[in-house]
């Protein structure tokens, strides 16, 4: 507890005891109350505060001396009907909000026990609208009036409190201290069962509740700058400016302090002014007012003006002014020290400044909201909308009233659909913790209820896909006046680009880019490029396996949209619906891209993804988006019946690692099941025999399809953790794709079947399913096993078998890499693949431990089990199509 | 509260107070309840009322039953 609350006595001390606890027990037991209690009791309150306005403005002028009757009592309407009318049907106990289309409902929770300072400008006002709220939301409040200012305030609180307790409220929901002292203040504002400091008031008490380091609404001090620019509508401005300054002798900390007028419309607004009863100071009477109504020593208002009448703040300075005078007008010609009447003035002391431009009223302006009145408000008149927006982004203030009054516009309600309140926030510029004007949302704990939501999910595919022998005559049905055959030597050389060339229609204009058999280079695809460009072409058709295709959807992408930023487009992502980089959606050339694979392997005929190399910068660029999909893809077999034993082995495998990755991914869907389920039975069948009986056209063209098939649901699905442990392997020992893969695999199958350590976070999946995902693939291939554990076991001997027919090596030592050398590169390795975005859709999320103990095993190997004898079917007679 | 609540038999923590006709509970009711903390056991008592003891420090000083 701080020093000054040191400063009470036992007496006081248990004084302010008992207010808490019975504010705190008030509390608990207002929890219970539903929505129709609540606005029964907040109903019979206001209509209490509106009987008893102007008893509460006579007693806050008679003990405050500060502001008008009539305007006090207005002020205590405002307070009860505006404020009821913005609640009541208001929502605050239970369900406040709701948003079906998200899956979240917004909950009210009650603060508890409020400790609320009010002001000595606005007592009474401030008190009924805090009750209000306090009951709207179901909260106790101890109130701490000024200490000038008790006796009405407590007198507010009285009859709010009988009414309300009347109605059903809980007793002690509210108090109010008696004869309050900072010492009081102190402590309270530092007392454990205080769950909220609401400060309204000077900067002193709004500081204090802040240092508290409790949880506080504080709003204080502004120092209101308006700009009359020369469109605005002068007798409106005019009249707003002298009610709004004027109200209860400008008490309000939101009313006008400086008008920065437009020297078009100086003369004649001061004209007006005088004539609507405003005294228009001479230089002699401005230096006067400022030096009497301004401490010089402090640069702030003096008690003494607080909400007094012009014509008495005239008398005291000895200005002559006729006795109806409103408002007392002094000219400035700066902002700050050496021009005292640029603060904050709560009472009818305006100060004017003219502008010769736009720019120096603004900057005028800008000087006035930081000498004092940061975060508070700001007035505009304007029929200039670029002006007023102008203004608003120069001006920081959390009310800017345009073509309104300042003090009456910021209460809200009255000239502007803004919430009606009696606290202004001001933000961080006031040392606030809200800009708003305070409502019944800061005193509620506001709870989501977030329920679970099903991502949106996709199959996307190529919009057309021939497929079996001759398929590429299909390139016949499909128009183009100018074709670009994107292939390497080898495939020319054994005549397929002729082969496609007689495929396309007759009048089609064809020219061949034959580019190494490689992951491409920027340099081969710009080449590409301009081919394209100067052939004007319509079409490009990519003949070739993974590297060709790729660099054909890099062409496309850079034809079709030259600005396209390769790097920028490799941006990271987490979730390709949330990406921070978009792919051009506007296109200066238009490219149907036809992908026709020669290998059976990475399915990069009907997938969204392409490789690039940078070789200046010595990376491998990736680039995945649908729309690099190829438009139309030819799944034809005559184009792999001579690939070589060892190219049919790794990509049939890159293929199974495919369809098996897809099937147990987070992203997996029916859909995509479907397909990968699907092409795990194939290769299964059909590799074998295309492996050890190449010219055999059935398997050739069902692990062609194959491959294709599981490509479309890692399209959709994703990989996962084998293609991260082979892309960083892969490329540290150059193994090729599909071998690395065959190395993890047993290792993976066996990984993700297990509990996870970590589990990666999938809303789509409602538990985890890889292990079952694993024994469904066995049951489907006709393994056998009981259990899930038996299932999962008998896929990966099945899995081991078929490696063992490709005569795939089992471990990474059979490939001659010293244990040595394996565990140097090991950390490295694990580094790489965890940086690889391929795991991001695996089910279980890897540790880097753990991929370093899934290296070790592949380094390994697992003990082999009984080999199939070659010829010998891997799976069960009747499992396969 | 004080209507509602009815004493029952003695119960191995102390006296038994029977909430189950208990809706809400008052700042009165939650005074008395204070003069029975740390000797008396609770039954019956719905959600609601046992927030209010929770928001108010009171559950570790009653032993509740269903």
């Amino acid at each position: 507890m701080p020093e000054t609350a040191a400063k009470l006595s036992d007496e006081r001390i248990v004084y302010l005891e008992g207010l808490v606890r019975q504010g705190q027990i008030a509390a608990a037991v207002f929890s219970q109350f539903t929505q129709q209690d609540v606005d029964r009791i907040v109903k019979a309150v206001v209509l209490a505060g509106l009987e008893q306005a102007q008893h509460l403005a006579r007693l806050a002028i008679e003990e405050t001396r500060l502001g008008v009757l009539e305007d006090k009592a207005i002020k205590n309407m405002v307070a009860t009907e505006f404020v009821y009318n913005y609640v009541r049907d208001k929502p605050s106990v239970g369900v406040i909000r709701e948003f079906p289309e998200r899956g979240l409902e917004e909950m009210a929770e009650p603060i508890g026990l409020i400790f609320s300072v009010t002001p000595v400008t606005n007592p009474t006002a401030t008190v009924l609208f805090k009750c209000i709220m306090a009951l709207k939301t179901r909260n106790a409040v101890l109130f701490g009036p000024h200490p000038k200012a008790w006796r009405c305030c407590r007198e507010a609180v009285r009859i709010m409190y009988e009414t309300a307790v009347k109605h059903g409220a809980p007793e002690g929901v509210f108090t109010c201290l008696e004869e309050p002292t900072i010492p009081d203040n102190v402590y309270l504002m530092h007392h454990k069962e205080i769950k909220l400091i609401d400060a309204t008031g000077g900067p002193g008490a709004v500081k204090a509740a802040y240092s508290s380091g409790k949880p506080a609404l504080g709003v204080g001090a502004g120092n209101t700058p308006v700009y009359l620019e020369k469109t605005a509508h002068l007798d409106m401005a005019i009249v707003d400016i002298i009610t709004s300054k004027t109200f209860d002798n400008g008490t309000i900390c939101a009313s006008e302090q400086t008008v920065v007028i437009d020297d078009e419309i100086y003369d004649l607004t001061m004209a007006k002014f005088a004539e609507l009863g405003a005294h228009i100071c001479d230089a002699r009477e401005a230096e006067i007012l400022g030096r009497m109504v301004i401490d010089p020593e402090t640069g702030a208002m003096r008690p003494m003006a607080v909400g007094q009448k012009a014509a008495d703040i005239a008398r005291v300075c000895g200005l002559r002014v006729k006795p109806e005078t409103k408002l007392l007008i002094a000219p400035i010609h700066g902002v700050g020290p050496q021009h005292p009447l640029s603060v904050e003035k709560l009472f009818p002391v305006l100060a004017v400044y003219r502008a010769k431009t736009l720019e120096e009223a603004l900057r005028v302006c800008v000087d006035v909201n930081h000498a004092g009145g940061l975060g508070h408000t700001a007035v505009v008149f304007s029929r200039n909308d670029e002006v007023i927006r102008k203004f608003s982004e120069l001006i920081n203030a959390g009310r800017i009233i345009a073509n309104s009054p300042g003090s009456i516009g910021a209460l809200g309600g009255v000239y502007n659909d803004m919430v009606p309140t009696f606290s202004f926030g001001c933000g961080t510029g006031g040392g606030n913790s809200t800009t708003d004007n305070v409502n019944l949302y800061h005193y509620l704990n506001i709870k989501r209820v977030a329920r679970r939501t099903q991502a949106h999910m996709w199959f996307r595919v190529p919009n057309q896909i021939y497929f079996n022998m001759n398929a590429v005559e299909n390139l016949r049905q499909l128009e183009s006046r100018a074709t670009l055959i994107v292939t390497n030597p080898l495939l020319e050389q054994m005549g397929h680009v002729n082969l496609v060339r007689r495929s396309l229609p007759a009048q089609t204009a064809v020219r061949v880019l034959a580019i190494p058999d490689a992951e491409p280079e920027v340099a081969v695809v710009m080449q590409g490029v301009e081919a394209l460009q100067l052939h004007k072409a319509d079409q490009i058709v990519a003949l070739g396996g993974g590297s060709v295709i790729d660099a054909a959807k890099i062409m496309k992408l850079k034809y079709e949209s030259p600005d396209a930023d390769i790097d920028e487009l490799a941006a990271p992502f987490l979730d390709i619906r949330k990406r921070v980089v978009q792919y051009p959606s506007t296109k200066t050339n238009v490219l149907r891209l036809i992908a026709i694979s020669t290998t059976s392997g990475t399915g990069s005929e009907v997938t969204p993804f392409a490789v690039l190399i940078d070789k200046e910068r010595g990376r491998k660029v990736t680039l995945a988006d649908y729309s690099l999909t190829p438009d139309v893809a030819i799944v034809d077999p005559q184009f792999v019946m001579t690939m070589p034993k060892g190219l049919t082995a790794d990509t049939g495998v890159d293929a199974l690692t495919h369809a098996l990755e897809a099937g147990v991914s987070i992203h997996a869907s029916p859909y995509t099941d479907s397909n990968a389920m699907q092409a795990v039975r194939m290769v299964f069948k059909y590799l074998p025999i295309a492996y050890e009986n190449p010219r055999d056209e059935d398997a050739r063209s069902m692990m062609h399809n194959a491959a294709c098939i599981a490509a479309l649901a890692f399209s959709n699905a994703s990989v996962g953790v084998n293609h991260a442990l082979a892309h960083a392997f892969g490329a540290r020992f150059h193994v090729a794709h599909g071998r690395a893969n065959a190395l993890m695999l047993p290792h993976v199958i066996a990984y993700n079947a297990s509990v996870p350590t970590k589990f990666m976070p999938s809303p789509n999946q409602r538990a985890y399913i890889a292990h079952k995902k694993y024994a469904m693939v066995a049951d489907l291939l006709g393994l056998g096993g009981e259990t899930i554990t038996e299932k999962v076991e008998k896929l990966v001997v099945a899995v081991e078998h078929l490696l063992d027919r490709l005569n795939m090596p089992r471990s990474i030592a059979e490939l001659g890499i010293s244990e040595e050398d394996f565990e140097r590169a090991l950390p490295d390795l694990a580094k790489i693949a965890f940086d690889d975005p391929s795991w991001r859709s695996n089910p279980r999320m890897p540790l880097v431990s753990e991929l370093v103990d899934l290296f070790r095993k592949a380094y390994r190997g697992r003990r082999r089990a009984e080999p199939a004898a070659a010829g010998e079917p891997l799976v069960a007679a009747g499992s396969c199509v | 509260m004080n209507a509602n609540a009815e004493w029952v038999q003695q119960h191995e923590g102390g006296e038994v107070v029977d909430f189950s006709d208990v809706e809400r509970i008052d700042a009165s009711g939650v005074q008395a309840l204070e003069r029975l903390a740390d000797q008396t056991v609770l039954r019956g008592v719905n959600t609601n009322v046992y927030k209010v003891l929770k928001l108010l420090k009171l559950t570790p000083r009653f032993r509740f039953l269903e």
